[in-house]
């Protein structure tokens, strides 16, 4: 989890857990307890198991829909739903440390002869639905209203999710503990605690308050580091990246490695990392390198290879040539003694390939021909191979691949997108990033855990330029498809 | 349609394929039926009051010292104006049961020793011992009165009549007892 959703989450946690002094959650203390029915212990333990779920069933479909909507209406992320949000937090924070009266409040209680018509775990499970999500009975705390609002700025539902499920364990938690003392001395002085010292609920209210600060603290910095480390790399191409480096092609220049210090040339150019090594290409070679010390560790034949793709048991690279472009695989579990090339794609006239990626024994390239692109995956080793995406009018090209997650390049005829998808999944994927056809075109990219890097192109017949930029993967924002320029039923 | 909506719902169609506006017109009324569903699911916190605030049923006070049912979290009576425990015949008395003054000061008679303690007895059990039968309390339920949480509290014993006379109710009472009067425990938490 990040910090953001660890902020969050524990500001919602207690958020609430300050909602059991409501009417509905001292009720539910003394329904669910041993003198609110005639089962006994066994009965309210029953019920405690039941009720758990229930709050947090709730407090998912309060804060995941909430979350959704915001998705829906303005997309996840950006700047400004951040800053809503901190403000929003922020407010609330204000409010509960001087401790104003709940406004709006929402004068209703849970409906009291579900207890005496159904079974008692089938009403506690039920009454756990309704106090988990949080807007159905009294509230006790702004911080209910903020983290909606938080939900719902942010749109992210995953986040949702993260909140609704912290709120129901606040909301439960207390509960579970309290129900089965209930009636005994502990259950007694635990209910004068609660009901009789005033103190005690302002001092949850107060915790509210610093946990929304800490919350709307993080809403500031944490995406904000996130955008900061979208580092800008002028003059270069072709990224290659794991989460400690960042691999990439000088314009005219040396091909460079940057893990967080100064950037440092390497021999060779079109570099690329990953397992065990970096590679690069040195005339009609792949050289390898060790990823920790940049010691070479071999040289394998690659006449006229133009990128390459490593890992620690499989080598990819492209060739280019007047008849077309080819992609060949080479096993090199031992690296001295590399297996034979294998062509597994070969492209003419005026059809490309895009340089492969790979993770694993997992490798992808781009194929675009006049007639429509689509990104292929095949797994090395084995005749697997399928179209993860593609299309009959648009140019999808440019792959890279981070586990189950890969990234392609989608431009039309208004911008690039460099979208992100898993593999296993169906449609487009989410947006990454997004650029205007006037600003450049998205190019050759890089995908790792956290982040993203593609190559900004603006392409010229005698002095194309290409700058780098790094971009969070943590907010993709949902990808609305658009009829093409012209209008017309054309198909997607 | 008032005008600004009118501008509303035109750049939403506008700003959206058809199909992805009827799908969110769609959206929006499912998630205002389900909101509605769960609405008339849900009882008013604030309830009407028959002889105090909170008490929705017409069953009568158990019979207090001082007037309303008013006790605290362990079924003792309570003074309903301040909340100031008090004992069975109604005098104020400080933890251990005696009597004090309005400062919490001992009460002492001429002699200069404090006044003898008078039994304080759960009013739910009281009221059984009072009307010769056996009564305990059950359920209870929260509601809101006066911006304050208050328990709701039936006093409930194996008993045909109620403490009004004519049938009893369930109420919030089990196991085959219904309610013979009613009582209530104020928090100070505020709703």
């Amino acid at each position: 989890m990040s910090a953001l959703e660890i902020a969050l989450g524990v500001a919602a946690l207690l958020i609430g857990a300050t909602g059991t002094f409501s009417p509905c959650g001292l009720s539910v203390i003394d329904t669910i307890g041993p003198t609110g029915h005639t089962g006994g212990r066994r009965t309210t333990a029953a019920a405690c198991v039941a009720f758990l779920p229930g709050a947090v069933v709730g407090g998912l479909l309060t804060f995941g829909v909430l979350a959704a909507i915001g998705d829906q209406l303005h997309g996840a992320g950006g700047r400004a739903s951040y800053f809503v949000a901190a403000g929003i937090a922020l407010l609330a924070a204000v409010l509960e440390v001087r401790g104003t009266r709940i406004v709006p409040q929402i004068r209703r209680q849970l409906p009291e002869h579900w207890r005496r018509v159904m079974p008692m775990p089938l009403a506690a499970a039920l009454y756990g639905v309704l106090l988990g999500i949080g807007f159905t009975t009294f509230v006790l705390s702004f911080g209910v209203w903020a983290l909606a609002g938080v939900s719902l700025a942010i749109g992210d539902p995953a986040l949702g999710l993260v909140l609704g499920a912290c709120f129901g364990l606040g909301r439960a938690l207390p509960i579970l503990a309290l129900a089965p003392v209930a009636g005994r001395p502990t259950g007694f002085r635990a209910t004068e605690l609660m009901c009789e010292r005033p103190g005690v609920y302002l001092g949850l209210r107060r915790g509210d308050a610093a946990a929304l600060a800490v919350a709307a603290l993080a809403l500031i910095v944490v995406p904000g580091d996130a955008a900061g480390a979208g580092v800008g790399v002028p003059n270069a191409t072709d990224p290659s990246a794991t989460a400690d480096a960042l691999l990439f092609q000088k314009l005219g220049g040396p091909a460079m490695i940057s893990r967080g210090g100064p950037e440092v040339p390497l021999p060779g150019s079109h570099p690329a990392i990953g397992g065990r090594y970096v590679a690069t290409i040195e005339g009609d070679s792949v050289e390898l390198f060790d990823r920790a010390t940049l010691a070479p560790v071999a040289r394998i034949p690659a006449a006229g290879a133009d990128a390459v793709a490593v890992s620690d048991v499989w080598l990819a690279y492209r060739t280019s040539g007047p008849g077309g472009d080819a992609i060949y695989i080479r096993y090199i579990a031992n690296p001295a003694v590399p297996a034979p090339p294998l062509q597994i794609a070969s492209q003419g006239g005026a059809g490309q390939l895009s340089r492969p990626a790979i993770d694993g024994r997992i490798v992808l390239y781009g194929l675009a021909t006049p007639r429509g692109s689509r990104i292929v995956q095949r797994v090395m080793g084995t005749h697997r191979h399928r179209a993860l995406v593609r299309s009959p009018r648009l140019l999808l090209f440019n792959p890279s691949v981070n586990g189950r997650s890969f990234a392609y390049v989608r431009a039309d005829a208004r911008r690039s997108r460099l979208m992100v998808r898993k593999r296993h999944a169906h449609g487009a994927g989410r947006v990454l990033l997004s650029l205007a056809r006037a600003k450049g075109t998205l190019w050759s990219n890089a995908l790792t855990g956290s982040l993203a890097y593609a190559t900004i192109l603006q392409p010229s017949s005698n002095d194309p330029r290409a700058s780098i930029v790094g971009v969070s993967r943590r907010h993709p924002k949902r990808f609305r498809q658009r009829g093409p320029r012209g209008g017309g039923n054309h198909r997607f | 349609m008032p005008e600004h909506l009118d501008r509303i719902a035109d750049s939403l169609a506008r700003d959206t394929s058809r199909r992805g506006f009827l799908a969110r017109v769609g959206g929006a009324l499912v998630a205002l039926t389900a909101a509605r569903t769960v609405g008339s699911l849900i009882e008013p916190g604030d309830s009407e009051a028959f002889h105090f605030c909170g008490h929705t049923f017409t069953t009568g006070s158990c019979p207090h010292p001082t007037g309303l049912p008013r006790i605290d979290s362990r079924g003792l009576p309570l003074r309903a104006s301040d909340g100031h425990p008090i004992d069975d015949i109604g005098r104020p008395v400080n933890d251990a049961g005696q009597p004090v003054d309005h400062d919490g000061q001992l009460v002492r008679g001429p002699d200069g020793r404090p006044i003898p303690p008078a039994p304080r007895t759960q009013l739910c059990k009281r009221t059984g011992e009072i009307y010769g039968f056996q009564a305990q309390n059950d359920g209870s339920w929260y509601r809101c009165c006066g911006g304050k949480v208050r328990q709701l509290r039936d006093c409930c014993a194996h008993h045909t009549t109620r403490i009004n006379g004519d049938a009893a109710l369930t109420g919030y009472c089990f196991s085959g007892r219904k309610v013979f009067c009613v009582q209530y425990y104020d928090t100070r938490v505020p709703c």
